[in-house]
């Protein structure tokens, strides 16, 4: 039986929906209808949108139905992996992986979603060797590309990670993530001007997003926070080992006095730094939405 | 579900259950540059506990705590031997200090990757990612440390 | 294939006449014959979509084309329903021809806002010749579509819109000044017409200040929703959005109002794959009144995400000029709430000057969740005394609020965001003094005021 033409229009603006980025309208527009529920279609759309939503158990739910329907259905599997994946049940996600693997095995983009799962229970050499695979198979796909640099961000990789964001951002250089790990990168060494460069253009793109970030960039910024850049800059570890060997080194050289003083900018400072923040942290909160 | 003879594709995370970002269910982890204090304070020894428990808290996978394991005892062994060796008593806190801190620059590194991607993968919500305050715990673990490595460091004299 | 009732429970003669209509798709008569049998035993949506495949066919008799049209309408299918009053009009049937076409009529301007009746694709009971716009259509055929323009007499003018006198200010200047007083602003070498884009956070009154812009000028106000426009077919958006303009133009001098224009025009280089990119360039072609004339036409746009909105709309000479349009503010809320409240019942302690102080950054949406769930309580609490009336109280009013927060926050923290690290072009300085203002500033840290009863609804 062929959907009517107003269910057709239905589907049509609910995929619209979801293109444009508006999950919740995409929902609405499918529940407007009571649309066929043997249309792939339908529950591909909505399942998406609900994950777009982080409705992320809704969105497995929907893609386990629609299984039951089309088992073995690629683009279903990979939504019950990504959805599982975004609820930290790994477990399950690789389990919808591998079985959308095991039809497709050299899909590129399957093999991408198997590495963040990888990447995400910490497996980091496994999710390499899958990516290159990946890589194998698709040399220029920028999806690879993005979870390469993931990858190299959470193994503490930073020059490379650097070094695949500006990659990124050859492609198109307006590239969100291409501006949030450069951001990121700028902001653990406390590049103040540089993150905020890079946050404002990703936050162009999505202002939604990154509140956490942006919130500790005003953080960071704050006047207050000032005298913490040693340690917010360096580590808590050089800047005692650094404070303390000064002090030792003045007692050594007979400067009495000024290892005195040095004490007392030291606990001075210690205190500043057990509280202030915090203070400064919570005032922020307040000011926020 | 059927799998491929292919070992890229097997399974490698039955075991992992989903994180509590809240901290309502589990115990947070601790800050990894909040370990510099154990580490300082407490040596090698304050050093391994504090970092075996984040590593276990941040879901590190079990080579992390190996690694950890063999850096920590390493530098152990080896202030207790330089200590004993330059005869330093009174001093022998900053040699403990100084193989604390040594060891602490692997082990940070060690913890790191888990620590990122805990962050990296929170929910997207201000307050998703919390750490626990490692004060108190610093406090006792720094002296049941000291106290270890008083007795270690008599057995080697013995021995030695 | 949605139904009106059991499947596979009509008749045997039903269930003979589905089978033969499958296997003779073709056989017009035979097809007549199941929609009388469908229609007899209560399937009118599936007999709809035979008379749906006769229309398309050009089958469907002179006799039936009034039926048929009632029918649609019944089910709602008003794109038919208009398709069959125009055949009928053509081939020159009068009986009952006039009824239907004020019922429809009635039906697409719904609460005083024009519905759009997407195109299904070429009539073919249309044997008119090809024409002078490029997508093959007249002009008249664009109004054949069904866009109907709101009788300027119906509209809301700016007496209608409580406070928001600054909003009211900027539009007043840039869009109906240059239409009241055009031989002034001419000298000075500006013409009427041309693009606007009020945001905000959604429930704002955005629409209603829209409509109240074309009350203020006298015009025609034509309401062109996403749903409007989008169809399933390769190209048939784009020439629906081509007629809606061709429409408008018709009977311009006018406005046109693009409302969700995020939906209509996102930015194409966020879009995942290019499937909306043809809108966006038909939108951007239609602007520029490439091969066409959009002197003494408005377009008005309304969304609530101007940031994902495609930047070439807002260069110059298309949606140039942006207008904030922020929560009501104490005044607007007044006169919200004094129209909510009037209907129920309520104590003579309940004033609205007063529930306006207690709601900074609700909408106009917000305040009517709000009331509606005061009245809610009052109704049970009537219901538990047996029926006797009892007024809405401040406590009512207050038990609701508990329970809500303003929908505004989300839309405002995101601004924010937006305004501190990506507004160097200063096109949202808007909404940067919006946020600095006073109000504004006492209401921060409302999340957590209101976090314990975070609501609102959507």
């Amino acid at each position: 039986m062929s959907t009517s033409s107003a269910d057709a229009g239905a589907l049509e603006l609910a995929r619209h929906y979801l293109l444009v980025d508006q999950p919740q309208s995409a929902l609405d527009a499918l529940a407007a209808r009571q649309l066929d529920l043997d249309d792939p279609e339908v529950w591909a759309v909505r399942g998406w949108a609900l994950l777009d939503l982080d409705r992320h158990e809704d969105a497995a739910d929907t893609a386990r139905e629609a299984l039951g329907r089309w088992p073995d259905d690629v683009d279903f599997l990979r939504l019950l992996a990504v959805a599982e994946a975004q609820r930290d049940r790994l477990a399950e996600a690789e389990d919808a992986i591998l079985a959308a693997l095991a039809v497709e095995p050299d899909e590129p983009d399957l093999l991408a979603t198997y590495a963040d799962v990888l990447t995400r229970g910490v497996q980091l050499d496994e999710a390499g060797a899958v990516l290159d695979r990946a890589a194998e198979v698709a040399p220029d796909s920028t999806v690879v590309l993005r979870l390469r640099l993931n990858l190299a961000y959470a193994s503490g990789h930073d020059d490379e990670a650097r070094a695949l964001a500006h990659e990124l951002l050859q492609h198109d250089a307006d590239d969100y993530q291409g501006h949030v790990m450069l951001g990121a990168l700028d902001l653990d060494k406390l590049k103040l001007g540089d993150a905020r460069e890079r946050i404002g253009t990703a936050v162009r793109q999505d202002p939604a997003s990154l509140r956490g970030t942006t919130q500790q960039l005003r953080l960071l910024g704050n006047p207050l926070m000032w005298p913490m850049w040693p340690i917010q800059r360096f580590g808590p570890g050089p800047v005692w080992v650094a404070a303390v060997a000064t002090i030792f080194g003045l007692g050594a050289a007979g400067l009495g006095t000024a290892q005195a003083v040095a004490v007392v900018v030291w606990l001075v400072f210690c205190v500043y730094s057990w509280t202030v923040p915090a203070l400064v942290e919570r005032r922020l909160e307040r000011e926020d939405w | 579900m059927p799998r491929t003879g292919d070992a890229l594709l097997t399974p490698t995370l039955t075991d992992h259950r989903p994180r509590d970002y809240t901290g309502s269910i589990e115990r947070p982890p601790w800050r990894t540059g909040s370990l510099v204090y154990g580490a300082i304070l407490g040596g090698p020894l304050a050093l391994l506990i504090l970092a075996l428990f984040d590593a276990g808290r941040l879901r590190a996978p079990a080579g992390t705590a190996q690694r950890i394991a063999a850096v920590c005892v390493a530098c152990l062994v080896a202030s207790v031997t330089v200590a004993r060796l330059l005869g330093l008593d009174a001093g022998g806190r900053l040699v403990v200090g100084l193989f604390g801190l040594l060891a602490f620059v692997p082990v940070r590194r060690s913890l790191l990757p888990a620590d990122r991607i805990r962050a990296m993968y929170a929910p997207d919500d201000d307050e998703a990612v919390v750490y626990e305050s490692i004060f108190a715990v610093t406090v006792g673990v720094v002296f049941f440390s000291l106290l270890v490595t008083v007795l270690l460091d008599a057995i080697v004299g013995e021995v030695l | 294939m949605t139904a009106d009732g059991p499947r596979g429970e009509g008749s045997d003669r039903l269930e003979g006449l589905r089978a033969a209509a499958e296997l003779s798709p073709d056989n017009h008569g035979l097809r007549l014959v199941l929609v009388e049998a469908l229609v007899s035993e209560g399937f009118g949506e599936e007999a709809l979509d035979h008379l749906q495949a006769l229309s398309d066919a050009g089958a469907l008799p002179d006799a039936e084309l009034v039926p048929t049209g009632r029918l649609a309408l019944q089910h709602g299918r008003l794109q038919l329903a208009a398709r069959c009053v125009e055949a009928a009009r053509r081939r020159g049937i009068g009986e009952g021809v006039q009824p239907l076409q004020r019922a429809l009529e009635d039906a697409l301007t719904d609460g005083g806002i024009t519905r759009r009746v997407a195109s299904e694709g070429p009539d073919p009971d249309d044997d008119e010749d090809d024409d002078d716009d490029r997508f093959g259509r007249e002009d008249g055929e664009a109004a054949s579509l069904g866009l109907r323009a709101l009788d300027p007499d119906a509209h809301a003018t700016f007496a209608d819109v409580g406070g928001l006198a600054d909003v009211k200010e900027a539009v007043h200047r840039t869009i109906v000044l240059p239409f009241q007083r055009p031989d002034l602003y001419e000298r000075y070498g500006r013409r009427a017409g041309g693009g606007v884009l009020l945001y905000g956070p959604p429930g704002c009154g955005k629409t209603l200040i829209a409509r109240a812009t074309a009350g203020e000028c006298g015009l025609p106000f034509f309401n062109v929703r996403i749903e409007d426009v989008l169809d399933p077919y390769i190209g048939v958006s784009e020439r629906n959005l081509h007629a809606a303009f061709e429409a408008a133009r018709a009977q311009a001098p006018c406005v046109l109002f693009l409302d969700e224009l995020d939906a209509l025009a996102y930015a194409r280089r966020k879009q995942r794959g290019g499937g909306a990119r043809p809108l966006v360039d038909q939108l951007l072609q239609e602007l520029d009144a490439i091969g066409s004339d959009n002197r003494q036409l408005l377009v008005l746009a309304a969304t609530n995400a101007p940031w994902d909105v495609d930047d070439a709309l807002k260069r110059p000479g298309r949606f140039d000029r942006m207008v904030f349009v922020p929560p009501p503010d104490a005044t607007a809320r007044e006169r919200i709430l004094e129209m909510k409240l009037d209907a129920p019942p309520t104590a003579p302690d309940v004033t609205p000057q007063a529930l306006a102080q207690r709601t900074p950054l609700f909408s106009g949406a917000d305040l009517e969740h709000w009331v509606e769930r005061a009245v809610d309580q009052a109704i049970d609490e009537a219901l538990r005394k047996g029926g006797a009336d009892v007024p809405v109280t401040n406590a009512h009013l207050d038990h609701a609020l508990a329970t809500l927060a303003p929908t505004t926050l989300d839309w405002l923290g995101t601004a924010r965001n937006y305004v501190e690290f990506a507004n160097e072009s200063g096109r949202y300085d808007d909404v940067l003094a919006y946020l600095d203002s006073d109000e504004v500033k006492a209401a921060r840290g409302s999340r957590r005021r209101f976090l314990g009863g975070r609501g609102g609804g959507s």
